[in-house]
């Protein structure tokens, strides 16, 4: 991943859209149906307020007479709850839809701010080399000792209770997104301070350096675009940690709160119902979270595979 | 970080004489104390950082009892009174100076005194060594599972990349990466114990107390109710190896000396698991050794689906009433483990490759 | 009768957009105990025609026609197993770069060991005492002290010397030399050289040796095939050859070899770089940079034919015996 770009910024970003890429993305048809998968559930989420059929968080809309329908295709079933509805009458697609809109926006809050912060981190550590560096890459090496979710569900345990409790539910989002964006910033340090030392001493930073550009700038208009390659695969590959992460947190408990459920808060509330048989308020969430997931990771496996000279 | 390697950059014809074969002789001989000093350093090295670890870990859990609530106000009812409170935080030696506290918090962790739980009111120390046979037992067998399905399936896929079943197997990995672990327990739940009934949902099933260990290995109803926990808990692990494997296995395929091993006839068994089965597994002793903590960390979640009488779901439990001393001290003790198998692993991993011995500057390629 | 015998060989690489050809129509023979330098530019075909006779051509690339015989025998179509038994046993094979031949996981000896045990039905201990003697034969010295040690503990001019033992193992007929001294300080390179032939002369081995390099050529081999863009453009002797090049590109290659005896300032050089492979132009591969090319070279591809037996040149200015120069 680390391999890296020999040419000046803007034929990187030329060759990225050359007809290579271009090629293998056409060529395969599971990349293809796996960005069709992604766009569909993204867009769904983003439009979920328009086509959702009812509004799960408005509890005047929720009769508990509706509770526990099955899916449209069994026994007992009610036309208007086509994925059954839960045990307070919500709707199951509805809340999918409503969930989703919550994961995917905390997965790519986390994967925005891992990125800013381990691409100026590496990018600093990289240029300015000594001790700095020396600080921020043990850090790294610290926290990339600890498994990312254990540290997610630490900082997020210790934001939290530093929050007075009439605020906590408030802002559960925010600290959620600053969890696990935090959990994740050192991937992309690690592999833009390799890039960094490698372009740094190439002729046109150096001459760059020579005629007095300011080293922001360098960084930022001449090291930078050189990153972007093996930065856009980690992201990718991230937004379905991140969304894990997510999920997985508020599976336990610690993640958003019930009254504004993500995928993984649906999951949580719909396994006390697995063993009574009401299978579909559990089934049905996973099975978003899982095909949400897997079509952005095959998104990122390609990317990586079609970015990376080595394998082709 | 070492001397660079001392090549022998000697051309000897085949008539060199006697004088110059007895250096070399003695240098190759010779060489084996050297080895032996680096490897001491590169020990000691090591153990340096993992005490700075350790120290940095100890620092983050201290710190979390000064700023997540008071202390005092968690071990004490309403009806206190003001001069009662700070007398206590007299006797705590919360008033002394933060550093003099600090050191007393890391001896006291040291001798593995990690303070009483604002929640149950029980030495933590107690509580967790009471549940971590439950854990351990899990983790263990998790690792193996994964290590014993990752490797050979990895392999596989590495050797023959373009058979169906590879790409089968590919697609079903991509699959166990995508799959959050819970949910894994969650469907494994659904098929296995709810609609066929062959497993336990929860719990540990019977356990044979050894004295200072609690086992659920040696009943039938303890070793069923460890299958599907073990399986969840050690399905992402064995994706991640079988990748591992597979992309090694494909790189030292590429290699020279695969293509002069085939060149010089011997046949694909030995080429493909002598040689290039040694070579691809080195990063992989590395990547299952950090995976072990990990997983350790992962039982978290394992423990929530199936109620897993273990350490992890009593930190979650601790995080949701924010019972810091349960919190610090679980935050230790796995630094600590993660901490120990790192260096293990480093350990082995410089034992099994003879280049790390010599050199880790000039043939960087693990 | 030749021991080796390459026909019209054609070795193709399909690419997803079109066919590469690797090696073109590639004929040649190798007596026993002779020494056949095969030379050219890097992407000439050299490695891959080595390669294609030990059948072991990197997929998706495949042997598209011609034949090879090996001691009056058909190899290249045979089974995979019957492939494998050839190798190492009656063809060995040298590689260019001794850092990356070995594994470095294993000790030389072992390494050694299981090639003998594989070519023959030596017990272990036996094994151990051959790759010892191999280990001398080869100029490795206190071999007893060596032959457990790792390949990183062998400067590359040793590890060269390992990678030859481990070729002549079995005391194959044929070695194929694939760039056997680029690798190496010059200064080891002629030790090595001077190795591969003593070994062939003691033994009656035959060699192929590839290389980029006329003065390893004009130092070690009977005869030498000259390679460019996957054909061969010229045979014959040594000596032959070196005195008289007929094609022009030999005639390039051996005015860009200094001289001693030459009292002009700078080398000749050949303008312009070797073709790649899927921009080969028609007719004479090598008419761009020909200083004798004509309108005839740009449109028929010239055929190798005898000029001066055995010379053979594939150029057009030879065809028919009517040299326009």
């Amino acid at each position: 991943m680390t391999a890296p770009m020999t040419d000046p910024p803007r034929k990187a970003r030329r060759r990225l859209l050359d007809s290579d890429l271009w090629f293998s993305f056409s060529r395969s048809p599971t990349v293809v149906a796996a960005t069709a998968v992604a766009a569909i559930m993204l867009l769904g989420a983003l439009l979920a307020p328009l086509i959702a059929p009812q509004d799960p968080f408005d509890l005047s809309s929720l009769s508990i007479l509706d509770a526990h329908v099955p899916p449209a295709w069994m026994i007992g079933h009610d036309h208007s709850f086509l994925l059954g509805s839960d045990d307070q009458g919500r709707d199951v697609l509805s809340a999918i839809l409503y969930g989703s809109r919550i994961s995917i926006g905390v997965g790519f809050a986390s994967v925005a701010l891992a990125l800013v912060l381990g691409v100026s981190l590496g990018l600093l550590a990289g240029y300015a080399g000594g001790r700095l560096d020396a600080w921020i890459m043990r850090t790294a090496e610290i926290q990339l000792s600890f498994p990312t979710i254990l540290i997610a569900l630490l900082l997020n345990g210790v934001l939290r209770s530093a929050l007075p409790a009439h605020m906590q539910d408030q802002l559960a989002v925010p600290v959620l997104i600053l969890a696990i964006g935090i959990s994740g910033w050192v991937q992309y340090a690690r592999t833009v301070r390799g890039t960094t030392l490698v372009e740094k001493n190439k002729e046109y930073v150096q001459a760059a350096r020579l005629i007095g550009i300011h080293p922001v700038m360098i960084m930022l208009k001449h090291i930078l675009p050189n990153t972007m390659g093996p930065v856009l695969v980690i992201a990718t590959i991230h937004l379905a940690v991140a969304i894990i992460t997510e999920a997985t947190l508020s599976f336990l408990g610690v993640g958003v709160p019930p009254t504004e459920p993500s995928l993984g808060t649906l999951i949580r509330i719909g396994n006390d119902f697995l063993f009574s048989g009401e299978w579909w308020i559990t089934i049905f969430p996973g099975a978003a979270l899982a095909i949400l997931v897997l079509a952005v990771n095959l998104l990122g496996d390609w990317l990586r595979d079609a970015l990376n000279p080595k394998l082709r | 970080m070492f001397s660079p390697r001392q090549r022998s950059r000697f051309p000897v014809p085949p008539g060199t004489s006697r004088l110059i074969v007895a250096q070399l002789a003695g240098r190759a001989t010779g060489s084996s104390e050297t080895k032996a000093t680096t490897m001491l350093a590169f020990i000691l090295k090591r153990l340096a950082q993992s005490l700075l670890v350790m120290f940095f870990v100890a620092l983050i859990a201290f710190l979390m009892f000064q700023f997540v609530g008071d202390p005092v106000h968690q071990m004490v009812g309403i009806e206190t009174t003001l001069e009662e409170r700070e007398e206590l935080r007299e006797t705590l030696g919360l008033n002394d100076p933060v550093l003099v506290q600090f050191s007393r918090f890391v001896s006291a962790a040291a001798t593995f005194d990690f303070g009483i739980s604002y929640q149950h009111k029980k030495p933590v120390a107690d509580m967790i060594l009471s549940r971590m046979p439950a854990t351990l037992e899990l983790s263990i067998l998790s690792a193996l599972f994964a290590l014993a399905f990752g490797v050979p399936i990895g392999a596989y896929t590495g050797l023959h990349r373009n058979t169906w079943l590879s790409h089968v197997l590919m697609t079903v990995s991509l699959i166990g990466v995508s799959l959050p672990t819970f949910l894994i327990g969650i469907l494994l739940i659904f098929v296995f114990a709810v609609i066929l009934g062959w497993l336990p949902s929860f719990g540990r099933g019977d356990v044979v107390d050894l004295g200072w260990w609690s086992t659920g290995l040696l009943t039938i109803t303890g070793l069923k109710a460890l299958i599907l926990p073990s399986i969840t808990l050690g399905l992402f692990q064995m994706t991640l190896i079988m990748r591992l494997v597979r992309s090694e296995m494909l790189e030292v395929l590429r290699t020279d000396y695969i293509k002069f091993a085939r060149a010089r006839g011997l046949p694909d068994r030995v080429v493909h698991f002598r040689h290039a089965l040694k070579n691809a597994l080195v990063p992989v002793i590395t990547v299952t050794g950090l995976q072990l903590g990990s997983i350790i960390a992962f039982a978290i979640i394992t423990e929530t689906v199936f109620q897993w009488p273990g350490m992890g779901l009593l930190f979650l439990q601790s995080i949701q009433t924010v019972d810091i001393p349960i919190m610090s001290a679980y935050l230790i003790l796995i630094a600590f483990i993660v901490v120990a198998i790192n260096l293990v692993v480093d350990i082995l991993y410089y034992v099994i490759d003879p280049r790390l011995r010599s050199a880790r500057n000039t043939e960087a390629r693990p | 009768m030749a021991l080796l015998k390459v026909d019209r060989l054609r070795v193709e690489f399909p690419t997803r957009h079109r066919t590469l050809v690797a090696v073109d129509d590639v004929s040649l023979s190798i007596d026993a105990g002779e020494v056949l330098g095969v030379v050219g530019e890097s992407g000439a075909g050299k490695s891959v025609t080595g390669a294609a006779i030990i059948g072991l051509i990197e997929p998706p690339g495949r042997i598209a026609g011609g034949e090879i015989c090996f001691a009056g025998r058909r190899i290249d179509c045979l089974p995979d197993d019957a492939k494998r038994r050839i190798r190492g046993r009656e063809i060995g094979s040298v590689f260019q770069d001794p850092l990356t031949s070995l594994n470095p996981l294993f000790t030389v000896g072992q390494q050694l060991v299981e090639t003998i045990l594989t070519h023959s039905d030596r017990s272990a201990a036996d094994a151990r005492r051959h790759a010892l003697r191999l280990l001398g034969d080869v100029g490795i010295p206190a071999p007893a002290q060596r032959i457990d040690a790792y390949p990183h503990e062998f400067s590359g001019g040793m590890r060269q010397r390992v990678v030859i033992a481990l070729a002549i193992c079995a005391t194959p007929r044929l070695i194929i030399a694939d760039e056997p001294t680029t690798a190496l300080d010059v200064s080891i390179q002629s030790q090595i050289i001077a190795l591969l032939k003593r070994l062939c002369r003691e033994h009656g081995t035959a060699i192929m040796l590839i290389t980029h390099d006329m003065g390893v050529i004009a130092e070690t081999a009977d005869r030498v095939a000259v390679m460019y863009a996957g054909r061969i453009v010229e045979v014959g002797r040594v000596r032959q050859i070196l005195r008289s090049p007929n094609h022009p590109y030999t005639r390039g290659l051996m005015e860009s070899i200094p001289r001693l005896d030459s009292d002009s300032a700078r080398l000749a050089q050949i303008d312009g770089t070797m073709p790649r492979l899927h921009e080969i132009p028609v007719g004479c591969a090598f008419h761009p940079r020909c200083p004798d090319a004509s309108d005839r070279c740009r449109e028929n591809r010239p055929a190798l034919r005898m000029v001066d037996d055995p010379a053979a040149v594939a150029c057009l200015l030879f065809d028919d015996g009517r040299a326009d120069g």
